[in-house]
């Protein structure tokens, strides 16, 4: 009897070993989306689905239990942030890096600078740093993003894409004997031919949260010379994102950054002329529930990579498409214009707009922070990172290598042409000037000036009022030190 | 002196006594219905925790620089920054705008009500209530899904100006001029089922006896509605318009959704100002600032047409 209830507190004690080793291996994932659609396949986005059964399939390897949890991508941001300062945060947080919503709070964060020149034991180079292609410090220094400190990483898309580009109707354009334009004044002149066969020119969305992304190139063209003096004055490096919104408050307390500056009336004038000429006129309030350039009302639209995916294979797709970069603002358009190539979006290494990961601090404190790295090193070995590249629309390229090379099918090619051409570089990537008020007070200007409502000279009166009450906040909310910034530059 | 003294010493004596009783008798009188107060503590420490302390702490970050982690003080900074705002104007002006038509549009659902009041056969008026409140059922955002479309460029309205021989091109949430107009339009005849039951129960509740006199006396028609029917629902009418008048500075939620304050600033209002604050900005403070003086600008308006209605009242 005696030894019946000993065997009895033995298994008792072992199956509760179990239970306790079985909870610590349990990891939440905070998951970009609906995890719902990635679990059932064939989701419209096919990044995000992959990385979705990446890390299904390293859970069924490590014998861990994982539970996703969906982030609607309405209000991510905002409301990741709020949890990372709750310490609410799942274990890890699969999103796509952004620095301004991180601000100040990088001290709630794991940060895996120090891991990067350790070995990642799923991968096959010296260093986990060393996993990520090519030069991986220009493209984790893109995906870290503040100080230097590596606090993402992430799967990456190894070539040199913009993330914007314009979709066009290959159909249209062949039939009204089109050419893919090169410059501005070629793109207002294509523009304007549709208009004259009756077609609307081009899909803008003003409602919608990718408006300033569109935008932004035009203005990052346009305002090149006012960057150039922000970098000079502050001695910056030239880089993707290298003005900082510390930068713009002092270019707009210094007069560097104003609504009488030439390049930022011009900017705007020229937006203007391109959506006159070019936009659907519905532009600032259209019918969201329907695609007008999949659905033939009109022959181009704005849009990311991810739509390559949803395009390719949607059933309403009656035409063959293609894309451009959004071309070079030449003398012609504007005689303000400088840059001889256009501002694009995206980093210049793949790494920054492939799934990334961060790990709250909690994640440590609650004693998983081992399991957590472990599931970041296997997501982002090299190896790994080509079963991803394998499921996605647009393929992983070495920027050295052509896309001809990688992609034969001519429509494919035509496909994807204005992600690869031309090859993204330093120079290219967008620096991160523009409106720097969260609100966008530029674009909601800009949209008063083009209904006609104001003069572009009170366009300017008005944006200079908003830039100036926007500095004065932000010096008061970040507790910037003006005595430190830079000297006026002489006029 | 001593008379004095031992006067005073009696009277503190007695003070202390009967407050020594009255707090006896509170006590025992919260003892007597405990029951009561047991079951009513969880709700009024949950309003403390979800909607006094939340309102505390509005008050307090108002005067900080707060991002939600960290804050600093910094006095009445974000009340000037909100009062200085070039915008403010115009978004008080569309919320004027907005109260104005609000409160006009009060009349339809009174309308609405009286006739089925006055429908003599009852099944009818029980099916016309029912029709009128059916409505409720759909969520709130098929409303939003179906006003939007209405106002598009391709939208129904366009579509019947079109059928009339109308060439509207008129992107009607796209325009500065007709975006605000749009916003007020929706919901196109503004009956709201609650505010026509409310004004029914109104009507249902004037004694018949006051009718049959005024019958009597040769009331009908206008003149029954105007000095009969009309005055009795004035409580009815005093809350209601009150409720409209919190509800509208309040509310952004059709700013925010059918146009996100545009185009521009053309439907901007402060509610939505508050709101882009928090939610853009993390400027908690600022938001918190905006949020009080929403809170003050709604308090004094309750007062002015309470004291209003009071008056017309006496």
């Amino acid at each position: 009897m005696r030894k019946s209830v000993l065997w009895l507190c033995i298994v008792v004690l072992l199956l509760s070993v179990g239970v306790v080793s079985a909870q610590e291996q349990t990891l939440t994932i905070s998951f970009w989306g609906n995890v719902d659609e990635y679990e059932a396949g064939g989701s419209n986005n096919a990044a995000w689905e992959a990385s979705y059964n990446l890390i299904k399939q390293w859970a069924e390897e490590k014998g861990v239990a994982v539970e996703f949890i969906s982030q609607p991508i309405d209000g991510i941001y905002d409301r990741i942030r709020t949890q990372l300062i709750s310490g609410t945060l799942p274990d890890v947080v699969a999103m796509y890096p952004a620095n301004s919503f991180l601000n100040g709070n990088l001290d709630l964060l794991v940060d895996l600078t120090a891991y990067m020149s350790q070995p990642n034991p799923y991968g096959s180079f010296e260093t986990w740093g060393d996993e990520f292609w090519y030069d991986q410090s220009v493209g984790l220094r893109d995906t870290a993003i503040p100080a230097g400190q590596v606090y993402f990483v992430g799967n990456s898309l190894p070539s040199n894409i913009g993330q914007l580009v314009i979709y066009y109707n290959n159909d249209i354009f062949t039939e009204q004997g089109l050419q893919v334009p090169t410059t501005l004044t070629e793109l207002l002149t294509t523009c304007d031919t549709l208009k004259g066969a009756g077609i609307t020119p081009m899909f803008n969305d003003g409602t919608g949260p990718f408006f300033g992304w569109y935008t932004l190139p035009i203005v990052e063209g346009m305002y090149a010379p006012i960057t150039e003096k922000i970098l000079a004055a502050w001695g910056a490096e030239d880089a993707p994102f290298a003005v900082t919104t510390e930068m713009l408050a002092w270019a707009v307390q210094n007069g560097v950054l104003s609504g009488s500056n030439e390049y930022v009336l011009e900017g705007a004038r020229v937006m203007n002329e391109l959506a006159t000429r070019c936009w659907n006129s519905d532009w600032q309030a259209p019918d969201t529930s329907v695609d007008y350039f999949l659905t033939n009302r009109t022959a181009m639209t704005i849009n990311g990579f991810w739509m390559l995916g949803l395009y390719g294979g949607s059933e309403e797709m009656t035409f063959d498409f293609g894309t451009f970069a959004f071309p070079v603002i030449d003398t012609e358009s504007s005689p303000l214009a400088t840059l001889p190539f256009a501002r694009r979006w995206g980093g210049v290494e793949g790494g920054e707009i492939g799934n990334s990961y961060m790990i709250p601090a909690t994640t440590e404190a609650n004693g998983k922070l081992d399991l957590a790295i472990d599931l970041l090193q296997y997501l982002t070995a090299r190896s790994t990172n080509d079963q991803w590249c394998a499921t996605q629309p647009m393929p992983c390229i070495p920027p050295d290598q052509p896309v001809s090379e990688v992609v034969t099918d001519p429509a494919q090619q035509r496909e994807l042409f204005g992600f690869y051409n031309p090859t993204m570089s330093n120079d290219l990537a967008i620096r991160g000037i523009g409106d720097p008020t969260p609100d966008g007070v530029l674009n909601r200007l800009f949209m008063t000036y083009n209904s006609g409502s104001i003069t572009l000279e009170e366009l300017g009166q008005q944006v200079q009022t908003e830039w100036e009450r926007w500095a004065e906040r932000a010096i008061i909310d970040n507790g910037w030190d003006t005595s430190a910034w830079p000297a006026a530059p002489a006029s | 002196m001593t008379e004095i003294r031992a006067t005073r010493a009696e009277s503190t004596l007695a003070k202390t006594n009967a407050e020594g009783v009255r707090r006896k008798s509170l006590l025992r009188s919260i003892w007597k219905n405990r029951v009561l107060y047991l079951l009513l503590s969880p709700t009024i420490i949950g309003m403390i925790v979800f909607q006094y302390y939340p309102a505390l702490t509005a008050f307090w970050g108002s005067f900080h620089s707060w991002d939600g982690r960290r804050a600093r003080f910094v006095g009445l900074f974000n009340y000037e920054f909100f009062l200085e705002d070039p915008r403010l104007l115009q978004s008080w002006v569309n919320i004027l705008l907005l109260l104005i038509f609000n409160v006009l549009s009060l009349s339809m659902p009174l309308l609405i009500a009286y006739l089925i009041y006055r429908l003599p056969n009852p099944t009818h008026r029980y099916w016309y209530r029912v029709l009128v409140v059916l409505p409720i059922i759909a969520p709130g955002f098929v409303f939003i899904v179906l006003w939007r479309w209405l106002f598009s460029l391709d939208g129904g309205i366009n579509i019947i100006l079109r059928s009339l021989g109308v060439d509207s091109q008129v992107v009607w949430l796209g325009n500065a001029n007709t975006a605000l107009g749009s916003i007020m339009f929706m919901g196109f005849p503004w009956i709201d089922a609650f505010t026509v039951l409310i004004f029914l129960a109104g009507f249902i509740a004037i004694p018949t006896e006051m009718l049959d006199a005024a019958a009597v006396d040769g009331a009908s028609g206008w003149s029954r509605f105007f000095r009969i029917e009309l005055p009795q629902v004035q409580g009815q009418i005093k809350v209601l318009v009150i409720l409209t008048f919190i509800g509208t500075v309040q509310d952004f939620g059709r700013a925010l959704f059918m146009t996100r304050g545009g185009p521009g600033y053309a439907t901007m209002v402060p509610g939505l100002r508050m709101y882009n604050a928090f939610t853009q900005e993390s400027a908690y403070g600022y938001a918190s600032a905006i949020g009080v003086i929403l809170f003050i600008v709604i308090l004094v308006l309750t007062l002015i047409n309470q004291r209003l209605i009071r008056s017309s009242e006496s």
